[in-house]
């Protein structure tokens, strides 16, 4: 059974880990992460979540103290944001690398300089090569339930694979909305206990993370890829698909957006649907693993398609639409790919910005 | 992985297994962490010179095995001496490197071109 609360997403976020009762929190705050921290030792202080939780000295700390608690074979949770996130960039692949199934949070916000607290998605876009499996949430309700199934997919063995769940810093993180909150009878079904993918305790001590020189070092990587491959799967088959389509039907253009301004893009898709323009909306939930297929398969027989992301490639194409544009590479006819920034530093994106962008994607036609 | 039967090596150091090159992937590890305790190849041949202990000069101090930065170099018991232990060299950690002949503060290690 539910229970509705108010909550704003990083509040979610927490009510959810409570639920998924990780053994180790290694965390250290940012700005817009950090009331997912405060709230988290509130639970801990309380009595409502029996945890080890660890007030690390920096980002690489944390991810460093649990990929030893993983190991250890216990459910492991972190959260951070920006600058902090780029901070544990080498701990990332090294997580990934090892097959240490971390779940962490990451408020999405801009990186300096110059110096911006406010949300974009510069941070995590940034880091998509670190071998992380990246979804993002479009509201607090999906950020909520993405918690509990990032450890469902990290700690599946076929995936083995840390998850990053992005939520837009302040537009998620900080704004309230009325959540259905599952019982921890109904978390417990979604989410098993942890099992651990390799064992390791005082009887049976580890090597952890040993070199592998030239000739053996791609095979490691090739495991990685399936795992990855496991997790498109496992997403696909129980945790809501790797794209969300909105009124693509009868369209022949489409925005495609990923985070939270897809609620706002929905709107303004129903207003131009109404007055006849064939535009819809594709909403990426996951960037690792890529929805190649789902991709080319949504939007074969279209005209143009807009990305629409916050970010920014300086001296390239925008990082989400050279992927789109090379997931649809070799299709017949295959649409034009237009790439559009905005949000940058925490700009905000208007109905009336999201018009203008269709009316560039659509080249004045109606 | 298993023992090398032609190995005659001190039981209480890590042991040099044999391992068969995967020809496949599912071979593989899916994870990069083995076992501990174990050695799948020595370092013997990347030495340029080897360190030689002086027993007579050596006072038994252990500085040299605390800042071995191989662990290559450990305590052991004396044959003829009952409840006695020298320094002794694992010549298949060692790299050469020669800091624990330059940290000597008896000059009891010496570097030996190999």
């Amino acid at each position: 059974m539910a229970i509705q609360k108010f909550l704003s997403g990083n509040e979610a976020i927490a009510e959810a880990v409570k639920l998924a009762k990780p053994a180790v929190i290694a965390v250290y705050p940012i700005t817009p992460q950090t009331t997912v921290v405060e709230k988290l030792a509130d639970f801990v202080a309380n009595g409502e979540l029996k945890t080890e939780f660890i007030n690390v000295e920096s980002e690489h700390s944390a991810l460093s103290a649990l990929m030893g608690a993983s190991a250890m074979g216990v459910r492991t949770f972190t959260a951070t944001s920006s600058q902090g996130l780029l901070y544990m960039s080498e701990c990332l692949h090294y997580a990934a690398g090892g097959r240490f199934p971390i779940v962490m949070m990451n408020a999405n916000r801009a990186v300096a300089l110059p110096w911006n607290i406010f949300g974009d998605q510069r941070d995590s876009l940034s880091q998509l090569e670190s071998g992380w499996i990246q979804l993002y949430a479009e509201n607090a309700q999906e950020a909520f339930d993405l918690t509990l199934s990032s450890f469902a997919i990290a700690e599946n063995h076929a995936v083995a694979l840390p998850v990053m769940l992005n939520v837009d810093g302040f537009a998620l993180t900080h704004t309230y909305e009325p959540l259905n909150i599952i019982s921890q009878e109904d978390a417990d079904k979604i989410l098993p206990p942890f099992k651990p993918f390799f064992e390791m305790n005082l009887e049976k001590p580890l090597s952890l993370g040993f070199s592998a020189g030239p000739r053996d070092n791609t095979a490691f990587k090739q495991h990685q890829i399936n795992g990855m491959k496991a997790a498109a799967k496992l997403i696909n088959e129980k945790f809501g698909d790797l794209v969300d389509a909105y009124k693509l039907e009868n369209a022949k253009y489409a925005i495609i957006t990923l985070g939270s301004i897809s609620g706002l893009v929905r709107d303004v898709i129903d207003e131009l649907q109404s007055d006849g323009v064939k535009v819809g909306l594709l909403r990426l939930r996951s960037l690792r693993p890529f929805p190649e297929e789902e991709l080319r398969s949504a939007l074969a027989n279209f005209k143009t398609v807009g990305v629409l992301e916050k970010n920014l490639s300086v001296g390239a194409e925008n990082a989400v639409a050279k992927e789109i544009k090379s997931a649809l590479y070799g299709l017949e006819n295959a649409p034009q790919v237009l790439a559009f920034s905005g949000g940058l530093g925490g700009r905000d994106i208007s109905a009336n910005e999201i018009k203008d962008i269709i009316s560039k994607i659509i080249g004045g036609e109606k | 992985m298993a023992t090398d039967p032609n190995n005659k090596r001190n039981p209480n150091r890590p042991q040099i297994v044999s391992w068969n090159i995967p020809s496949k992937l599912e071979d593989y590890l899916p994870y990069p962490h083995a076992p501990s305790g174990v050695l799948i190849e020595g370092h013997a041949n990347w030495r340029l010179e080897k360190p030689i202990v002086d027993c007579v000069a050596c006072k038994n101090c252990g500085t040299c095995e605390l800042l071995c930065p191989d662990a290559a170099i450990f305590y052991e018991e004396v044959a003829s001496a009952k409840s006695a232990k020298s320094i002794a060299i694992d010549y298949e950690l060692c790299k050469g490197c020669g800091i624990c002949a330059f940290e000597c503060k008896f000059n009891a290690i010496k570097m030996e071109k190999e």
